[in-house]
C-alpha cells in the first residue's frame, strides 16, 4: 500500500502543480496545502516632495494606497502562485494603463505560469512610498518603492520570486489606481533550467 | 497682471526600459539560471492619445525684480510624437512680429505683457495654427534655480561667447553650467543674426536639460523628484502634476539626438524705428509639415 499511496501524491502533485510532465520526481513530496501564509506589505519609509505649498502625507492617504498596493501583491502574485492564475486585477490599474496588463508588460507584474506554491514564506515585503504633494498642500502622486522576496516552496523544488522597481498611484474616484511602474521581476531556481518564454524583445532569457 | 519672466522651460523628463538577464555561474559546477523577466517601464505615451503628437509652449520670461512687464522673450513650442519617438523644438524669435489678439500687430513677446503665458500661447498658436494646450514658464530666478536644483547641466557650446552684456564667456565645445552661467549663455544675443541665434541657443539648453534627466536614472520616484523642480520654479498652464508626470516620461523617452531644433523662417525689418522680425517665406509650410505630426517630415 505505501507505494500506491506515495504515486497517488506524486500524480496528484504533478497535477496541482500545472507540470506537464517535465521529469518524474524520484521521491515522494508532500501534497500541496491550500493554506499559505498571508503576505502583506509593510511601510519601510515614507518621503514628501513640495511643488508649492508645504503639506503633509496623511495617514488615511498612506492607507489607501497601501490597499491598492496590497491587493496587487495579494492578486497578482500570491493567488496565482497559488492557483496558477490571477484573476481581474485590471481595476487596481488606471484606464489608460490597464489595458497594458493584457500585453508584454503582465510578467513583470503578474506572477503566472510558475509552479503551483505549495508555501510562500516572504524574505522581504517592505515598500517605501514617496508623495508629490500639489500647490495647495495635496498629495497629487505617490510611487512606492518595493522590496518583495519570496521563497516558494513547490512540488518540483524551490524557487524565489522578487519584485523590485516602482510604482506609481493616482487618485480616481477616491481610489488609488496603479497609473506606471518601472518593475523587474525575478524567478529563480535552482539547477538546470534553460530559458523561459519570452513575447517581446524586452524580455530576455538564457541558461545552458 | 502677473509679472513674470520667463526664460526657458526645461524640457521635461523620460521613459527607461532595462532588462536584465543574468546566468550566474557559481561554484561547484552548480549553475543558477536568473532570468530576469521583463523590466519595463510604462506609459511612455500621453493619456488617452498616446500615438497623437504632443505640442507644448515653453516660455522664459525676463522678469526679474526692479523691471516692470515681463515679456515672453525665449518662446519654443515644442512638439513630440510618441509613436515616432522623435521631437521637434521650433524656435519663434521673441522680435517676431504678429497679430496678438486683442492687441492688434506687436512683437511676440509682448503678448506676455499684455495677457501672460495664455495670451502669448494664443499668438503663437495664430501664428503657427499648432493647437497648444500646455504652456510653461519660468523668470530668471526660476530659471536659476531650477538648474542649480538639476545639478547643472552640460551644454555643447557651438560658437566662443564672450559677451559682458550677458555675462556669457565661454569656449566652444561641452561646458558644464551652473544656473547663472546657463541664464547667461541663454540671454547672450551678441551674436550673428542675434536674437535668431540667441534663440537657436536657447533650444540647445533646453536640450541639454533632457540630456542631463536622461542620465540620471528615470524610475518613477525620479521623475516626482524632477517634477518638484519643474514645479517649484515654474508657472504651469493646462498642465496639472499628472500630466507632468506623464508628458516627463514621453519627454525623457526620446533621445536628444532625435530631437530638431529649428527656428522658423524670418527676415530683418522694421516697424517704424523698431526693428522687429517678420515671418519668412516658406514659413507657412514649415508650420503646416510641423503641426501634423510635430515632425519636420519635409524640411
Amino acid at each position: 500500500m505505501r507505494p500506491a499511496v506515495a504515486a497517488l501524491v506524486v500524480v496528484l502533485g504533478l497535477g496541482a502543480s500545472g507540470c506537464s510532465g517535465s521529469s518524474s520526481p524520484k521521491r515522494a513530496v508532500a501534497p500541496p496545502t491550500t493554506a499559505a501564509p498571508v503576505v502583506k506589505l509593510s511601510v519601510s519609509g515614507t518621503d514628501v516632495i513640495w511643488t508649492g505649498k508645504p503639506g503633509s502625507f496623511p495617514d488615511a492617504t498612506k492607507a489607501g494606497v497601501m490597499a491598492t498596493l496590497d491587493q496587487w501583491l495579494t492578486g497578482a502574485v500570491v493567488t496565482p502562485l497559488q492557483s496558477g492564475a490571477a484573476g481581474d486585477i485590471s481595476p487596481l490599474f488606471s484606464p489608460e494603463v490597464a489595458p497594458r496588463l493584457a500585453g508584454p508588460d503582465r510578467v513583470a507584474l503578474v506572477d503566472e505560469g510558475l509552479p503551483r506554491a505549495t508555501g510562500i514564506t516572504p524574505a522581504a515585503q517592505t515598500v517605501k512610498l514617496t508623495a508629490l504633494i500639489d500647490a495647495v498642500g495635496a498629495v497629487a502622486l505617490v510611487t512606492a518603492t518595493l522590496d518583495v522576496r519570496l521563497d516558494i516552496a513547490a512540488v518540483g523544488g524551490p524557487y524565489s520570486v522578487t519584485h523590485l522597481g516602482e510604482l506609481m498611484l493616482q487618485q480616481d474616484g477616491g481610489t488609488w489606481r496603479i497609473a506606471g511602474y518601472d518593475v523587474r521581476s525575478v524567478h529563480e531556481d535552482a539547477a538546470g533550467v534553460t530559458s523561459t518564454t519570452a513575447t517581446t524583445t524586452t524580455v530576455k532569457a538564457a541558461g545552458k | 497682471m502677473k509679472r513674470r519672466r520667463v526664460l526657458v522651460l526645461v524640457g521635461v523628463p523620460v521613459g527607461v526600459l532595462c532588462l536584465m538577464t543574468a546566468v550566474a555561474p557559481l561554484a561547484k559546477g552548480r549553475t543558477v539560471i536568473r532570468v530576469d523577466k521583463i523590466a519595463a517601464t510604462s506609459e511612455a505615451h500621453f493619456t488617452g492619445a498616446p500615438d497623437q503628437p504632443v505640442f507644448i509652449l515653453a516660455i522664459g520670461n525676463d522678469g526679474r525684480p526692479g523691471v516692470d512687464g515681463a515679456r515672453g522673450d525665449a518662446i519654443h513650442l515644442i512638439g513630440v510624437n510618441p509613436a515616432a519617438g522623435k521631437a521637434t523644438i521650433l524656435d519663434i524669435p521673441r522680435d517676431t512680429y504678429v497679430p496678438i489678439p486683442g492687441h492688434g500687430r506687436d512683437k511676440i513677446n509682448a503678448a506676455f505683457t499684455y495677457g501672460g503665458p495664455e495670451l502669448e500661447a494664443a499668438a503663437v498658436s495664430q501664428l503657427t495654427g499648432v493647437p497648444i494646450n500646455w504652456a510653461m514658464t519660468t523668470n530668471f530666478d526660476g530659471f536659476i534655480g531650477m538648474v542649480d536644483e538639476l545639478g547643472g547641466v552640460d551644454v555643447n557650446v557651438p560658437y566662443p561667447m564672450n559677451d559682458s552684456f550677458s555675462g556669457a564667456v565661454f569656449s566652444p565645445g561641452l561646458q558644464h553650467m551652473d544656473g547663472h552661467a546657463a541664464l547667461a549663455f541663454s540671454r547672450n544675443r551678441h551674436l550673428g543674426d542675434g536674437d535668431i541665434t540667441r534663440s537657436y541657443d536657447q533650444a540647445l539648453m533646453i536640450l541639454a536639460a533632457l540630456g542631463k534627466l536622461r542620465t540620471d536614472r528615470t524610475s518613477p520616484t525620479k521623475m516626482l523628484r524632477d517634477i518638484g523642480v519643474l514645479a517649484r520654479h515654474t508657472e504651469l498652464h493646462g498642465v496639472g502634476l499628472r500630466d507632468l508626470y506623464h508628458l516627463g516620461r514621453l519627454g525623457l523617452s526620446i533621445d536628444p539626438a532625435n530631437v530638431r531644433n529649428v527656428v522658423m523662417p524670418w527676415t530683418l525689418g522694421f516697424v517704424g524705428p523698431a526693428s522687429v522680425v517678420f515671418v519668412g517665406p516658406g514659413a507657412d509650410g514649415l508650420f503646416a509639415d510641423f503641426r501634423d505630426n510635430a515632425l519636420l517630415d519635409s524640411h
